[in-house]
């Protein structure tokens, strides 16, 4: 690429006891009166009631609350929590959550930093301007999304069913607090299934066609990290340093593949959600089979690849040409023992995908965003063939 | 320069989707009846398109009052660099050179059209370096240059 642009004005706050720091950067940012956002399924995890517990304790006003965020962020939603901001009286938001808790609170930003009613007027890449300044705080709950760092949103337009991207820097909150605390209680299923997501970013943004040098240096970083702690951390769950090095996995990822965007998995994963497929489990199932298929124009990159995902050793025991093969087969490895420890499939057709499924998931695929940024083209077909491959 | 190549491109696509069956399944990617404007900053250069039962019109700026989709060029250079095959759409959204007004979906399947008209308009040593693998062609180029030429009011 002759010209690329990186963008990340995100503070991190990270470690434990990060949580606290939300009532120093909320008041450096002018901000007393959060609208917190959360879900149903954090609500009744008590994750929820512990967040609030110690934005209590540290003089915290947490009266406003919405905690019924669907799965899927929807343009519905988003307009109804906008409408709730304004009359509620507050002054911040705090997204507490994984993905789509996260992308309903980039999308009530951009409405009410643009001071519209309707999240639909705001679709495109690259078209708002920065707008009114909302105070805003991302506290990630699971360790795959990285959507903290991410310009991006995908959001369920609920008229046409289709998942709507929102493109803008505007759309990166003021900071981005990881706290492992957050993190105790999630499954180890889902551990393993949204570290498998970020590394599909950390992959996906060292060598797509965005790629530029900031992104592969925080790709590499992530890819170490999660290699070296996510069997860790799952076999000593106990243990907050794995997780908090997985969170900063994720973080690291979604910085990455904001600038360097994602490809071919992504866009089929996306496609798969739509069938309810989640996506940790879409991106842990396809990454494999994608590594096979962008292989030949991939082959340099999949072999630096290898030197970060297995270290210097192994790499220098593999001959030069059979690298990009070893890479393939050692991220499959990998991805099959997540698998075999946690428990979750690896077959589409134990999450209700038929063979009948396949030409529309197909055309979704090649449809999606990220299908631009792949680094090899790809057509119905070749969609068709990886997803039988994953059947 | 830029309103009489982005003039061609339109052609192009009406004799694509004439010949190609894969842009007349691109094409029915697309909403039933829409709208899609190219415009190059700063001086708005642009060309509006309206797809309606599979047939693509040529607007005049007082035939429409929306715009369903635009894809817009921030700077005349990027916009030349793709439309003389110079560097692929894709790679000019990768570089940031271009805003998406609508939904980037659509854009993408616009994308793709554009890519296998690219691939018709411009010799093998020219397209062969912006496409891995590069869109196969359904029809032969002489056929589409003769259309594109003698096709009448496509
Ligand atoms: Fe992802």
């Amino acid at each position: 690429m002759k010209y690329f642009e990186f963008t990340n004005n995100v503070k991190i706050c990270s470690g434990e006891n990060a949580l606290v720091n939300i009532v120093f950067e909320l008041q450096f940012l002018n901000a007393f009166k959060p609208l917190i956002l959360s879900d149903a399924g954090l609500k009744k995890a008590g994750t929820v009631k512990k967040v609030l517990k110690i934005l209590n304790k540290n003089n915290l006003d947490v009266s406003r609350t919405y905690f019924s965020i669907p799965p899927d962020s929807s343009t519905s939603t988003i307009n109804e929590i906008a409408e709730f901001y304004k009359t509620c009286g507050a002054d911040s938001i705090i997204a507490l959550g994984g993905g789509s808790v996260i992308d309903t609170a980039k999308g009530v930003k951009l409405v009410l930093s643009q001071e519209k009613d309707d999240i639909m007027t705001l679709t495109g890449n690259e078209v708002i301007n920065a707008g009114k300044k909302i105070p805003f705080v991302i506290v990630p709950t699971t360790c795959g999304t990285g959507s903290e760092c991410t310009t991006v949103a995908v959001i369920k337009n609920d008229v046409t069913h289709q998942k709507m991207e929102f493109i803008s820097s505007t759309l990166l909150p003021d900071v981005a607090i990881l706290d492992p605390m957050v993190i105790e209680t999630l499954p180890p299923k889902l551990v393993a299934t949204t570290s498998l997501d970020a590394l599909t970013h950390a992959v996906e943004a060292y060598s797509c066609k965005q790629n530029n040098p900031i992104s592969t240096g925080l790709a590499i970083t992530a890819i170490n990290l999660i290699t070296q702690n996510l069997f860790m951390s799952l076999n000593h769950p106990k243990q907050e340093v794995y997780k908090l090095n997985l969170l900063n996995a994720s973080t690291l990822a979604g910085m990455a593949f904001s600038n360097s965007m994602v490809g071919i998995v992504h866009a089929i994963g996306h496609a798969l959600g739509r069938y309810n497929v989640p996506h940790g489990n879409a991106m842990a199932i396809l990454l494999p089979a994608c590594i096979k298929f962008n292989l030949n124009v991939m082959a340099e990159k999949y072999s630096e690849l290898l030197l970060y995902f297995k270290g210097p050793e192994f790499y220098v025991s593999i001959l030069e040409d059979e690298r990009p093969n070893a890479f393939y087969k050692e991220v499959k490895h990998f991805v099959e023992m997540a698998s075999n420890i946690t428990g979750f499939s690896l077959k589409l057709s134990d999450y209700g995908i038929t063979e009948q499924d396949f030409s529309e998931i197909a055309t979704f695929a090649i449809n999606d965003g990220a299908a631009a940024i792949n680094p090899k083209l790809f057509s119905r077909a070749d969609v068709i063939e990886i997803l039988k491959q994953c059947l | 320069m830029i309103k009489f190549v982005l003039n061609i491109l339109i052609r192009a696509i009406k004799v694509g989707l004439k010949l190609d069956t894969q842009i007349a399944q691109d094409v029915l990617c697309l909403p039933k009846k829409y709208v899609i404007k190219i415009n190059v900053l700063p001086k708005n250069k642009s060309v509006t398109i309206k797809l309606e039962n599979g047939k693509i019109t040529k607007l005049k700026h007082w035939q429409y009052e929306n715009v369903d989709l635009m894809v817009e060029f921030k700077d005349e250079k990027s916009a030349k660099e793709v439309l003389l095959g110079k560097t692929s759409l894709s790679t000019s959204f990768c570089e940031h050179r271009i805003k998406i007004y609508g939904s980037v979906n659509d854009a993408i399947t616009l994308t793709r059209i554009v890519n296998l008209i690219e691939c018709y308009l411009f010799p093998k040593f020219i397209y062969s370096k912006l496409f891995t693998p590069q869109p196969k062609m359904e029809e032969s180029k002489l056929k589409f240059y003769l259309t594109f030429l003698f096709g009448g009011k496509l």
